[in-house]
């Protein structure tokens, strides 16, 4: 039997205007409300009780993530464009003031521009019960004393807040569950009170601190005795002013990452290094008069044994000369990685590079103001046949820095790029050049094979084509 | 192609390509246990749908048989109603009534995709409305004593600055 047509007569049961809300139970109703924001869900609940109700119990009170912001707050790395529409984005903390008794259940609060003062305490943070994850960033503090209600904390944020190490001591007094501590961009932190944090800690990050080593020292050292199993340490950007002989490698068995500078353990010489290590970030600083601090011997010393489980390894800012048989060296005690950053790292030689061919794990590499000629970036690529994505950034940018106009990549390199992957159907790769310093010649990279996707960002040398200044050209799919 | 029966509410006996009514996860589930795979005579009841509302399942599931299935991630789901295509656009052109009746169907036959438009389409006779206009739209009545109505609007105050 075949379908019967429909006649527009069956649709005449229906003719009478029912209500929405006497057909469609909660559920359905909360379908069709789950596709507006938390903006454009408020004035909805002006409609009637049983909207109210509804979008009150299921999208307020069960909400468990919440941004505050104020407004007029730019869009970065923390605050979203999307974000706007499903945050309170207000002029003045008091327009919160009645909602604060819907967010009872809330897990994560996020607050970026504002005021900090008592109010956030006795109107706002009294109502939530149970918060876990508290990130404040880029506002103005005007009372110390909202911790007191926060004892489930486990996550807590202090981002470019001007703090000092008397909030540091407020932490350590009021949130015995705290894992995880960000107290980045907090210029007048010593690591003053850092030793009282709890034994739950597992990520400290402390980048843009004023950090003195001994205190830091002095903390890690604290935390192992007490039995806590640290998993990341960021230490990026800290000027400690002071050399220390000690090591604290012993004390952070448990790390999965670290981002230090060679200056934090540059006397160290140990062999019990951090061997669950997953991912390695050292940059280098400099000391008073920008003598560079990094030699031979720290990286002798520091992979002395194999990081067997490492698998992210980023090198940046190591103005000092590697020499080929250490870099060589370092790359055999890294053999699994599958992510490498070398960035600015002007002493590598091509001898040097070839050896990151060896690494058959590697998915991931980026090459920033690194000098590698063609060869060697062909050879990589031949040869490391899990890479799906190589950058290359000339940036030839910077002030006082050797200038890169040698650069060994030319414009060959594109060419024998298309070619392998031409005969190579099985691979694929993503390769992005920034700022390139090589003649383009636009008009043949019109016959890129589809496994491999070309783009070329912020480049002015670009022969041929349309005249390319700051732009970016997209060749081939995307993986 | 394999055919089976199914019967709506109200008795009435609709034929339907057997992948056609596997489009909605109750009907699979329910042929998968009985083992059905072809016509065996026996109608299988879909109780809370009617004919007229059957009817239009069926013509929507049959025009987006091979369609690909629609990812499960509910809290991945994005939230733009824009993305109608005009086919459905033309086959929701129905009183609101119906309208409300296919989702009701689609959500006891549970038939992913069809909800989805359904309830864009509801979405989008909301969006841009004030209260009133939504309360007229839908023929809702405004049940607030004035207290509560001055309360909410001391709670809307933060987003309706400008």
């Amino acid at each position: 039997m075949a379908l019967r047509l429909i006649k527009p007569e069956d649709f005449n049961d229906y003719s009478g205007r029912k209500n929405i809300n006497d057909i469609l139970v909660e559920d359905m109703l909360m379908e069709i409300f789950h596709y507006f924001s938390l903006r454009d869900i408020f004035p909805m609940r002006r409609v009637c009780r049983y909207w109210y109700e509804l979008i009150n119990k299921n999208l307020l009170k069960n909400r468990k993530e919440l941004i505050i912001c104020l407004v007029s707050y730019s869009t970065n790395k923390y605050f979203k464009r999307e974000d706007i529409h499903e945050c309170y984005y207000v002029k003045n903390f008091i327009k919160l003031i009645p909602l604060a008794p819907y967010h009872e259940n809330l897990q994560i609060l996020k607050v970026f521009n504002f005021m900090i003062g008592d109010w956030f305490q006795t109107n706002f943070l009294i109502h939530i019960k149970q918060l876990r994850s508290l990130t404040i960033a880029e506002c103005t503090l005007s009372t110390t004393s909202f911790f007191r209600s926060l004892k489930y904390l486990t996550k807590l944020e202090l981002i470019n807040m001007g703090i000092d190490d008397e909030i540091v001591r407020q932490i350590t007094f009021y949130l015995p569950q705290l894992e995880y501590l960000n107290l980045s961009k907090n210029s007048l932190i010593s690591g003053k009170y850092m030793d009282r944090l709890p034994v739950t800690m597992k990520v400290l990050i402390l980048t843009f601190c004023s950090l003195d080593i001994h205190n830091l020292y002095e903390c890690i050292e604290s935390l192992s005795k007490k039995g806590c199993q640290l998993e990341v340490l960021n230490l990026k950007y800290n000027y400690i002013g002071e050399e220390y002989d000690n090591t604290f490698s012993k004390y952070l068995k448990h790390l999965k990452e670290i981002k230090f500078s060679t200056k934090h353990i540059v006397k160290d010489s140990t062999n019990e290094t951090f061997e669950n290590l997953e991912k390695l970030v050292i940059f280098e600083m400099f000391g008073r008069g920008n003598e560079p601090l990094v030699s031979d011997s720290f990286f002798q010393s520091f992979f002395c044994v194999p990081f067997i489980r490492l698998k992210k390894l980023h090198l940046t800012s190591l103005t000092s000369k590697i020499s080929d048989e250490i870099f060589a060296h370092c790359l055999t005690m890294c053999e699994n990685i599958e992510s490498l950053k070398l960035i600015s790292i002007c002493t590598l030689t091509n001898q040097s590079l070839r050896l990151i061919s060896n690494l058959k794990l590697l998915k991931f590499l980026k090459l920033d103001k690194i000098q590698i000629d063609t060869d060697t970036a062909m050879k990589i690529i031949q040869q490391c046949s899990n890479l799906h994505t190589i950058i290359i950034d000339f940036n030839d940018t910077n002030n006082g820095g050797p200038s890169n106009s040698a650069f060994g990549l030319n414009e060959r390199f594109i060419f024998d790029c298309i070619e392998f992957f031409q005969q190579h159907s099985e691979r694929k790769l993503n390769i992005h050049i920034f700022r390139s310093l090589m003649p383009i010649n636009h008009k043949q990279l019109t016959c890129i094979p589809n496994n491999l996707n070309i783009q070329i960002l912020k480049s002015k040398y670009i022969l041929h084509g349309p005249p390319m200044y700051d732009d970016h050209i997209d060749l081939g799919v995307h993986y | 192609m394999p055919n089976i029966k199914l019967q709506s509410s109200d008795g009435e006996i609709f034929e339907v390509d057997v992948e056609v009514a596997r489009m909605s996860n109750t009907l699979r589930t329910m042929l998968d246990d009985l083992g059905i795979e072809e016509d065996d005579g026996e109608p299988i009841p879909v109780q809370n749908v009617n004919s007229a509302i059957l009817r239009k399942v069926i013509q929507w599931a049959t025009y987006h048989k091979n369609d690909p299935p629609t990812p499960e991630d509910d809290d991945a789901r994005e939230k733009r109603t824009d993305d109608i295509s005009s086919w459905d656009a033309d086959f929701l052109k129905v009183d609101q009534g119906t309208l409300f009746e296919i989702i009701l169907a689609a959500n006891y036959l549970d038939i992913k995709g069809l909800l989805d438009v359904t309830c864009k389409t509801v979405a989008n006779m909301i969006r841009g409305k004030t209260p009133e206009e939504i309360r007229k739209t839908f023929n809702i009545k405004n049940d607030f004593t004035p207290q509560e109505e001055e309360q909410i609007r001391r709670e809307n105050e933060w987003c309706e600055e400008k």
